[in-house]
């Protein structure tokens, strides 16, 4: 892997941690993801003046939405399945059949699991300190 | 303005992005956000107490989706200041309610910011499905900087106006304004529960209020 590949992981990587920044009520996560997605999609046949670049940015605008801290695994599979030439309606199907146990996974994990349990850690180590 | 203050904004700012734009990295939970802001205003203890309060609010969150939710990071950066070297409960009580006050604002900044985006992406529906770069990335920039510019001027304004709500708390009051103010804190509180009872379909929301509201009186006043 050259070091152009890893600088664009990289930038997908920084980009990721902003994807609800653009957050739309129609699109929600949608316009992010495209962001997060489009440094690896520059390695498709054409680059940046490619076909290929300019009609994969514009299917990553579309609906997405999934737990904000696993939402990367979907930009990396998504820009895998483009790099790969897989037929659209696949890449589509995957995208579609992600956000679903991303976001389940992610809510249940992050939002009801670790916060709440990190939060009463911190609740408590409050309390006990103030003793 | 004081450097402290300065600073007090500027985390204020960095705390309300980090809730939904990003990065993301738990620094919104109010018992981080609070705790900072203390140390920032050389009282990390009432910032610490501050913040656990605010946490406390905030456990009940799930951002799902387009769920609505108060911006508490904010809130307790706020009430801090407010606090801060203030004696006894009653600071720690007049704070809470400016601090929540201004939470429940910067969840209704959230839903404009929300339909601002929607706008800005309706506008501009066309080049962004054909993939247009230099338009998904103004897009985006847009939305990041409209969040910011909430969260900044709701740490301004919730600093700002949070030193007028401080002289309350140097003021020698008597005890029964005291068990009114903190019969105001509990009442809103019991409020803004039973208004979320309410809005979330639940039954009952009512009976929980004026339980409350009647138990918050009693108890304060006991």
């Amino acid at each position: 892997m050259g070091h152009g590949v890893i600088r664009l992981l990289g930038a997908a990587l920084l980009r990721s941690f902003s994807i609800q920044g653009s957050w739309s009520l129609d699109r929600l996560q949608g316009i992010g993801f495209a962001v997060s997605i489009e440094p690896l999609l520059r390695l498709l046949p054409g680059g940046r003046n490619g076909i290929r670049y300019r009609a994969a940015l514009g299917r990553a605008t579309g609906y997405f939405n999934a737990h904000p801290f696993l939402a990367g695994l979907a930009v990396g599979a998504v820009a895998r399945a483009d790099r790969d030439d897989l037929p659209q309606p696949q890449v589509d199907r995957l995208r579609a059949a992600l956000k679903g146990p991303l976001g389940a996974l992610g809510d249940r994990l992050v939002w009801a699991g670790v916060l709440p349990l990190a939060s009463a850690a911190g609740i408590l180590g409050v309390a006990a300190g103030g003793r | 303005m004081s450097p402290a203050t300065l600073a007090l904004m500027v985390w204020g700012t960095v705390v309300g992005l980090d809730l939904i734009t990003g990065p993301q990295v738990m620094i919104a939970r109010p018992v981080v956000a609070g705790t900072v802001a203390g140390w920032l205003v050389g009282d990390p203890v009432a910032g610490m107490t501050v913040g656990v309060v605010f946490e406390c609010f905030a456990l009940h969150v799930m951002p799902f989706g387009a769920a609505r939710y108060a911006d508490y990071g904010i809130g307790a950066v706020v009430a801090v200041p407010v606090a801060a070297g203030a004696p006894g409960v009653l600071g720690i009580g007049i704070a809470a309610g400016w601090g929540l006050l201004v939470a429940e604002i910067g969840g209704w900044g959230i839903q404009r910011v929300r339909e601002g985006n929607t706008r800005d992406v309706a506008r501009h529906a066309a080049a962004i499905d054909a993939g247009d770069w230099p338009v998904i990335r103004a897009v985006h920039l847009r939305g990041i900087v409209r969040d910011g510019v909430r969260a900044a001027g709701l740490s301004l304004g919730g600093v700002a106006l949070g030193s007028v709500v401080r002289t309350l708390v140097s003021v020698e009051v008597g005890t029964a304004v005291l068990a009114g103010l903190a019969t105001i804190g509990v009442a809103l509180g019991t409020v803004s529960a039973a208004g979320w009872r309410l809005a979330a379909g639940a039954r009952g929301g009512l009976v929980a209020l004026g339980l409350g509201l009647v138990g918050g009186a009693v108890w304060v006043m006991a």
